[in-house]
């Protein structure tokens, strides 16, 4: 005989159980009133008949019911009363344990939510894990103790969201551009070891990978580092090598020429460069950090940052070594070379390398054909970029956070060793829903939203407030962002623009179908975007001059958010066409997926929106497999250089293990409506025997996705 | 001369982005080919001048490489003479720009002298063209991977290599 658990799980009736449950509280009664052995017996094997009688289970609280009855028909009403309050008290601390469930069934591999929330987290690894477990606690304390109520609540329900929850219980920033030049020449601190001034390239990058794993350790966004703090080094190396050189020859007795000296020194220097960069690749990609995932790490590719035409020179050398080895990929599990996630590569195009004639060309060419095969790297417009950060070209913090532009005390423009604080989003969805599409109710709704979103990023910027430098030595304290003494707070760092907190949006696509019929791409329709837009950025303002602090405003990259705002919007207002009826919404100011336009007329379109979201956004055009035909990426470049400034490619360059395809691995129905991945060559559909890499919402994933996400992927308009 | 389509900012037919006319008409029939419906020559619509200064306008776009001829047939006689005063109009109003074209016919059989598709018209028509894709579609010699070309057995000739020498050779974006 069966009864039914809470959980839902069938166990078998033990009689045993609910006399202990009854001697529990007739113990607690004076003597007089308890009930005796006999009759506590009796009451069980009541209950056993009648659950042997009832021809389904019976569940635990329709047991605890029957036994309230028996022991009152018992007249045993004290005893009844002290069962009735044990009940109730065990039912209140159910409800208030609430991480309990989330934790074990994340443990046991059956938390769904967890398993989509990150592309980049394996939930099924043990380390992975105890991150999440950490993470179940961290949104536990902030809903229950650190958010107000209706904070809470906007955030559950879909109005904003708050992001990572999960690391909020403790005082972490979200996202940085790290000072390696200033750990590098100066000397930094690791896990308390004293590491000085490197003396040769290799070992920069050595050291440059320990750093990239501590930061990341430290916060829970993204970092940036720029190729160009690593050049000083290539003419250390290059000196050393001389001299090495040099010595040996005259061990031998040869007396070389300059020009064979030279060549000899510059091919092992080339050695040297491979080795180094080879280092932070891999290292990179293999490194697991205490958030449970590769560290997201940008690496940026700028010449116009070189101090002379030496380093110039020497940057481009590691700039070519860099996209060769992209270009190769990694290996992976099976042997077979694959693209990488990390680390991200940003490269700018800038007079000395767009043209045809400009003295870098070749490396934009090669630049070119990396993307074409590893999606990567993504392009910064120095032209467009200088038009909108008052003559400044930099990179993004890890994936699209910008900073704003700051000047140190000297008045030095300075943008190595900023931070972010932190991001709340505002769903532009539901203001639109909720107004009923009345513009007066919209811009009502929009004001209390925004109110909302401010308490909530205060909140963020409060937990900051009043963090003594030691919770992460090696950003406040060991160069990586600031040298702040020990015991030294943070909160000077947080005002006067030296860090940003970001005001994120999402889905001005759709709200803008619902406020005006039509989407923001069609002329009648993209005043009200570009309004929507300007407001974002006027509240901005107010919010700044009144606390000191750079608020900005930033196209979020959702990732699993993107599905709970379209669940959320689903609930609460029913299938709206066009407007809710997917299972995600369209992130930023971007154009929907499903709409046609091509790759030019995005970028263009898209270019006035990425102005008016100055703490970060990026456009991308989706493009089929394009390695036949590099020239047209190539067009694709100067049309980004001359008009928007931060843009990337969605190519496609799968590959089939079995028939060694190398191209667009296709997404096809199957005959049971499932969707599944099938080589266009030699039909193979064994996702183990393939390789395919998508973006989505900004970071390339290659293990496969659900099929809400497959749908997504499947519906997408190329550009081209 | 009847279109069946015009695809703008393609990448699949010829190096760099390009504007791809479809003309009507093939008398090439070739087995599994990918879109029969173009062999009709009274397909599509009418190509017309309005036609031509879309097409030109689209090629005046700095990311535009250039235009591709496709089929259909560019080369069935009837289209050729359709073909060549709006090919003229292009070169002289968008320099710089370069001429692909695809063609079922081999180019020296079928299109010099005594050849079943030459006309006229061809040898102007040709002296256009940079690079021409020729030959049928073999659909046992059908590849995906294949760079610009539908069967093994095409060929991407530098076409204006051709009319100055007569020799066939490989296009260099072959």
């Amino acid at each position: 005989m069966k009864i039914i658990k809470r959980s839902g799980a069938e166990v078998d009736f033990d009689i045993s159980k609910i006399i202990t449950a009854i001697n529990k509280a007739n113990n607690e009664v004076v003597e007089a009133e308890r009930l005796n052995a006999d009759q506590i017996k009796e009451i069980a094997q009541y209950i056993e008949q009648r659950c042997k009688e009832s021809n389904h289970a019976l569940n635990v609280e329709d047991i605890q019911d029957l036994v309230e009855d028996q022991i009152m028909d018992k007249r045993a009403f004290t005893v009844a009363r002290k069962y009735i309050t044990y009940r109730y008290k065990r039912a209140l601390v159910r409800k208030s344990n609430s991480t309990d469930e989330q934790i074990l069934s994340l443990i046991e591999c059956n938390n769904e939510e967890v398993k989509q929330e990150n592309s980049n987290k394996d939930s099924t690894v043990n380390s992975v894990q105890r991150d999440y477990m950490a993470g179940e606690v961290s949104k536990d304390i902030t809903k229950r103790f650190l958010l107000d109520a209706d904070i809470v609540e906007a955030h559950e329900q879909g109005l904003i969201h708050f992001h990572d929850a999960d690391y909020f219980a403790q005082h972490m920033h979200n996202c940085d551009l790290v000072n390696l030049e200033d750990m590098l020449q100066n000397g930094t601190v690791i896990s308390g070891t004293r590491i000085d001034t490197p003396h040769s390239f290799s070992t920069a990058c050595n050291i440059a990978t320990q750093i990239i794993a501590q930061v990341a350790s430290s916060q829970y966004g993204g970092q940036s580092i720029s190729l160009t703090h690593l050049v000083p080094f290539v003419q250390v190396s290059r000196q050393k090598i001389r001299s090495e050189v040099m010595a040996t020859m005259e061990e031998v007795g040869a007396s070389p020429d300059e020009e064979q000296i030279s060549h000899i020194v510059e091919t092992k220097l080339h050695e040297e460069i491979r080795r180094g960069v080879q280092v932070l690749q891999y290292q990179v990609v293999t490194l697991m950090t205490t958030n449970g995932q590769s560290p997201f790490v940008t690496v940026f590719m700028y010449l116009g940052e070189a101090k002379n035409e030496q380093e110039r020179h020497d940057l481009a050398l590691i700039i070519e070594e860099v996209l060769e080895q992209r270009y190769q990929g990694v290996k992976n599990e099976e042997g077979v070379w694959v693209t990488p996630a990390f680390p991200k590569l940003i490269y700018v195009l800038e007079e000395d390398n767009i043209h045809e004639d400009s003295t870098y060309y070749y490396l934009t060419k090669l630049a070119a054909k990396c993307s074409a095969k590893r999606l990567v790297p993504d392009y910064i417009s120095e032209k467009i970029m200088k038009e909108l950060k008052q003559g400044n070209c930099y990179t993004c913090m890890g994936c699209r956070s910008f900073l704003t532009v700051y000047h140190d005390e000297e008045g030095k423009p300075k943008f190595y060793g900023r931070f972010n604080q932190g991001v709340v989003t505002l769903n532009l969805v539901d203001v639109a829903c909720s107004s009923g599409g009345d513009f007066q109710k919209f811009w009502k709704i929009f004001d209390e939203r925004l109110d909302l979103c401010y308490r909530a990023l205060m909140a963020r910027h409060n937990r900051l407030k009043g963090t003594p430098s030691d919770v992460a030595p090696i950003l406040w304290q060991h160069g990586a962002l600031a040298r702040l003494k020990k015991g030294e707070t943070i909160d000077r760092l947080l005002y006067g623009g030296y860090s940003t907190i970001s005001l994120g949006y999402a889905g001005l696509c759709e709200c803008t179908k619902y406020m005006t019929g039509k989407p923001h791409t069609d002329p009648s329709a993209t005043p009200f975007a570009l309004e929507v837009m300007q407001k974002l950025n006027d509240a901005c303002k107010i919010w700044k001059e009144k606390h000191n602090i750079d608020f900005s405003v930033y196209g979020t990259p959702l990732e699993s958010t993107t599905y709970k705002f379209a669940k959320c919007l689903q609930k609460r207002f029913g299938i709206i066409e066009g407007v809710t009826d997917r299972n995600y919404i369209t992130n930023s100011y971007h154009v929907h997926v499903t709409e046609p336009i091509d790759a030019f007329a995005k970028l263009k379109f898209e270019a006035q929106f990425q102005k008016l979201s100055p703490g970060g956004a990026i456009s991308y055009v989706e493009v089929p497999n394009m390695q036949d035909n590099l020239e047209a990426v190539m067009s694709l470049m100067r049309f980004i250089y001359e008009n928007i400034m931060y843009a990337e490619l969605n190519t496609k360059s799968d590959y089939c293990q079995v028939c060694g395809f190398d191209g667009e691995i296709q997404v096809i129905k199957d005959d049971d409506g499932k969707l599944v991945w099938e080589c266009p060559r030699c039909h193979n559909r064994n996702q183990d025997r393939m390789n395919v890499a998508r973006r989505t919402c900004g970071y390339i994933g290659s293990q496969f996705w659900n099929q809400g996400r497959t749908q997504e992927i499947k519906e997408r308009v190329l550009h081209l | 001369m009847n279109y069946s389509a015009i695809k703008y900012n393609d990448i699949a037919n010829g190096t760099g982005v390009r504007t791809v006319l479809f003309v009507s008409g093939c008398r090439n029939r070739c087995k599994g080919c990918f879109q029969p419906e173009t062999w009709d020559f009274g397909h599509g619509d009418l190509f017309d001048r309005a036609v031509e200064d879309e097409i030109i306008a689209s090629l005046r776009s700095d990311y535009i490489r250039g235009l591709t001829l496709l089929g259909g047939d560019p080369f069935e006689p009837e289209n050729q003479k359709a073909l060549l005063p709006f090919i003229k109009r292009v070169a002289e109003a968008c320099p710089g720009k370069d001429i692909w074209a695809y063609t079922g016919y081999i180019l020296n059989r079928d299109l010099i002298s005594g050849g079943k598709c030459h006309t006229a018209d061809t040898d102007e028509l040709l002296s256009f063209i940079d690079v021409l894709v020729d030959g049928p579609f073999i659909e046992e010699q059908h590849d995906i991977t294949l760079k610009f070309k539908g069967s093994a057995n095409q060929r991407l000739i530098d076409c204006k290599h051709f009319v100055r020498t007569g020799e066939v050779i490989e296009s260099a974006y072959a």
